[in-house]
């Protein structure tokens, strides 16, 4: 995953550098627009963080450059905290934004998010019984009641619905949702899946994860 | 004198002025409409007696003279004229004895002279008191077979009797009287005024103490009161604001001496998990300083009432969803669960100010949660109102906690010190009340917290 950070201000340029590094993204440094511009006809990026205020093209008007002509999603970078920097940002088409001062793990969440968005976009509404998810906003609706449920969770919901009526191996499910570095993952999906029954039942869902003995589980409506 | 009181004096002489000249315009009418004829009615009476006794007895002019002579110590002035010119006067003399054409009439066919009404204008009262001939009344007289004319008035003396002079005093006690009033009444007036000048000049120096000594229900005492109140007020802001600003530099210096003792530290020797442990403290310092000048910021502005309130309408619904979702990944961190029952509510508010709001309850709600624990956020639209819930499933406050949740620099844990500095909630309220909505919270030691906003429809 390569990520272009495009600020004037040198800290934070080192700072936000340095942060997505450290997770594993690989990243290019641009001070301004013009510059990473110049920079993304030799390397494209699979997403961008700009700063709103720079000299010369401003941060507003990268953003737009950046969603309309490269499809690049962007995270806008503001100062001031102020509501009319984030609607005019959306207007450009951002996909997110942080107000600075920010934490690590603030802007790491956020890149991760629009990251999984964009790679698994191709279908962020699913519905089964009365059970409705939106993926692109980790919302998930039941009995028409709008709920938000650990990423983990929903995660694992959604993977079982788009198979729902059928066997979901358990070492497929956990491989998809947390890749190969887990601890106990026998344990940790038998948790996450007992929250996610008792999650169901307490909102009167009408559908049900059925545990397939030997195998893994299946997505059921109930009758 | 001082200004005021000059100008009292001018306006009070005007006014006397004033009403003098209309009343001397309204006496004159009277005379002229009503008391010129009866005078002139009563003069013809006693002219035509005095003449009546001299034709009927037939007195001879030197009878007639005697006897004119003797009347006129009743305070008449007569005149005893004859064709000729020839003028006896009896009494006080007259200052002009000239005889106009309309006087000669009486040797002619005239038998009546009315001197009295002839008066030319309604403002020339005074005429009434010319000691002249021609302001008589006369008749036609004859004696020994000649012809005469008799002429009479009343002394002025007689006119300008006790009553009169005691009207006269009267009018000058009142003029006097006022004037002296008016010179006591503006001094007291400007007392007040002087006082409050004083009073005035103190506030702007930082003291509120200054004693005022006017009392009363008057307009000035009303002032007074309010500017007591007023002190009072500015005394307690004054307090407040030093209370305030202690605070303020005390959470600043704590955070800021942790952060200088601790790279101190991280300049000697030691261990990388120390090493971490240091730094992680100074992190938590710095955002501690960081949230503070951000709350700060909102704070001030809105105790100095400059804020440039913007009303326009809002989503409530749409909002709460656009905190929640900019909180996403604190909510994730600690795999929180979110209920929302959001209707689409709009109100007319403040966006920015309304997000701070939102911001401090919920991250508060957040903040304050156990680990994959609830918060139930609920927005309704009722008839007249609109109401928003906020609910958590956190550590909840005790009774004293929840009395003082919402005042500046209250923290409910100081000894944990998270990075709560007891100025979100004090926030909401402020914002809250500056859209007249209210606020209140109930909790429940260890089992959790609501808040419930209600924003009346206008």
């Amino acid at each position: 995953m390569h990520i272009l950070i495009v600020d004037d201000d040198e800290v934070i340029l080192q700072l936000v550098s340095i942060q997505l590094t450290q997770a594993g993204y690989s990243v290019t440094q641009a001070s301004n627009a013009e510059a990473a511009l110049a920079l993304l006809q030799k390397q494209t990026a699979h997403l961008a963080v700009v700063d709103v205020m720079m000299p010369g093209i401003d941060g507003y008007q990268l953003a737009h450059i950046l969603t309309a002509n490269y499809d690049i999603p962007v995270i806008l970078l503001t100062a001031k905290g102020q509501l009319q920097d984030k609607e005019k940002g959306f207007q450009q088409g951002i996909d997110d934004y942080i107000v600075k001062p920010f934490e690590a793990k603030e802007l790491l969440f956020r890149v991760q998010a629009i990251l999984r968005r964009h790679q698994k976009s191709t279908q962020t509404q699913l519905k089964l019984g009365n059970v409705q998810i939106d993926t692109m906003n980790w919302e998930i609706a039941i009995d028409q009641q709008q709920y938000i449920w650990p990423m983990r969770e929903l995660e694992i919901l959604a993977f079982l619905m788009q198979r729902a009526g059928h066997n979901v191996n358990r070492w497929k499910l956990i491989e998809d949702i947390w890749g190969e570095s887990l601890d106990q993952p026998e344990y940790t999906l038998n948790t996450h899946i007992n929250r996610i029954r008792e999650r169901l039942k307490r909102t009167k869902a009408t559908i049900e994860i059925v545990t397939i003995r030997g195998v893994g589980y299946r997505l059921e409506v109930l009758k | 004198m001082n200004k005021l009181q000059h100008r009292f004096i001018v306006f009070t002489s005007i006014i006397i002025l004033v009403s003098l000249a209309v009343g001397y315009v309204v006496s004159n009418l009277l005379y002229f409409v009503f008391v010129k004829d009866q005078v002139d009615q009563r003069h013809l009476r006693v002219v035509e007696q005095f003449a009546g006794h001299i034709e009927d007895n037939e007195l001879s002019v030197e009878k007639a003279a005697q006897f004119l002579q003797s009347m006129s110590a009743m305070d008449y002035q007569i005149a005893f004229v004859h064709e000729d010119g020839t003028l006896f006067d009896f009494g006080l003399p007259f200052n002009d004895d000239t005889l106009t054409p309309d006087m000669r009439l009486l040797f002619d066919d005239a038998t009546i002279y009315h001197g009295m009404t002839h008066l030319q204008s309604p403002f020339s009262v005074i005429e009434h008191f010319s000691n002249k001939l021609e302001n008589t009344v006369g008749l036609r007289i004859e004696v020994e077979g000649e012809k005469w004319a008799l002429f009479l008035r009343s002394t002025n003396e007689s006119m300008f009797s006790e009553i009169h002079l005691a009207f006269f005093g009267f009018i000058a006690a009142v003029v006097v009287i006022s004037m002296i009033g008016i010179l006591f009444f503006s001094r007291k007036l400007i007392h007040s005024l002087t006082e409050l000048t004083s009073a005035t000049r103190e506030i702007a120096r930082n003291n509120f103490d200054y004693p005022l000594t006017i009392v009363g229900k008057d307009e000035i005492g009303q002032l007074a009161d309010s500017f007591r109140m007023m002190q009072k007020k500015l005394a307690n802001t004054d307090e407040t604001r030093r209370k305030f600003i202690n605070n303020v530099s005390h959470d600043f210096q704590s955070p800021l001496l942790n952060i200088l003792g601790y790279t101190e530290l991280l300049d000697s020797e030691i261990s990388s998990t120390e090493g971490k442990q240091y730094n992680h403290i100074i992190q938590t310092e710095a955002k501690r300083l960081s949230n503070l000048t951000k709350q700060l910021l909102v704070l001030t502005s809105l105790d100095q009432g400059t804020y440039p309130l913007q009303k326009q309408p809002i989503r409530l619904d749409e909002q709460l969803r656009s905190v929640v979702r900019s909180m996403m990944w604190r909510i994730q961190e600690k795999e929180l669960e979110i209920f929302m029952n959001l209707q689409p509510v709009e109100i007319a508010g403040d966006k920015s100010l309304l997000l701070n709001a939102w911001e401090n309850l919920l991250s508060n709600a957040v903040k304050y949660n156990k680990k994959y624990g609830l918060i139930e956020i609920t927005c309704t639209q009722y008839a007249h109102a609109a109401k928003v819930i906020i609910r958590d499933t956190g550590i909840g406050m005790n009774e004293e906690q929840r009395k003082l949740a919402f005042d500046r620099f209250y923290r409910a844990d100081h000894a944990r010190k998270r990075d709560g500095m007891g100025l979100g909630l004090s926030i909401v309220r402020e914002v809250l009340a500056y859209h007249e909505a209210t606020i209140t919270v109930e909790s429940d030691l260890g089992a959790g917290t609501t808040f419930t906003v209600v924003f009346p429809k206008e």
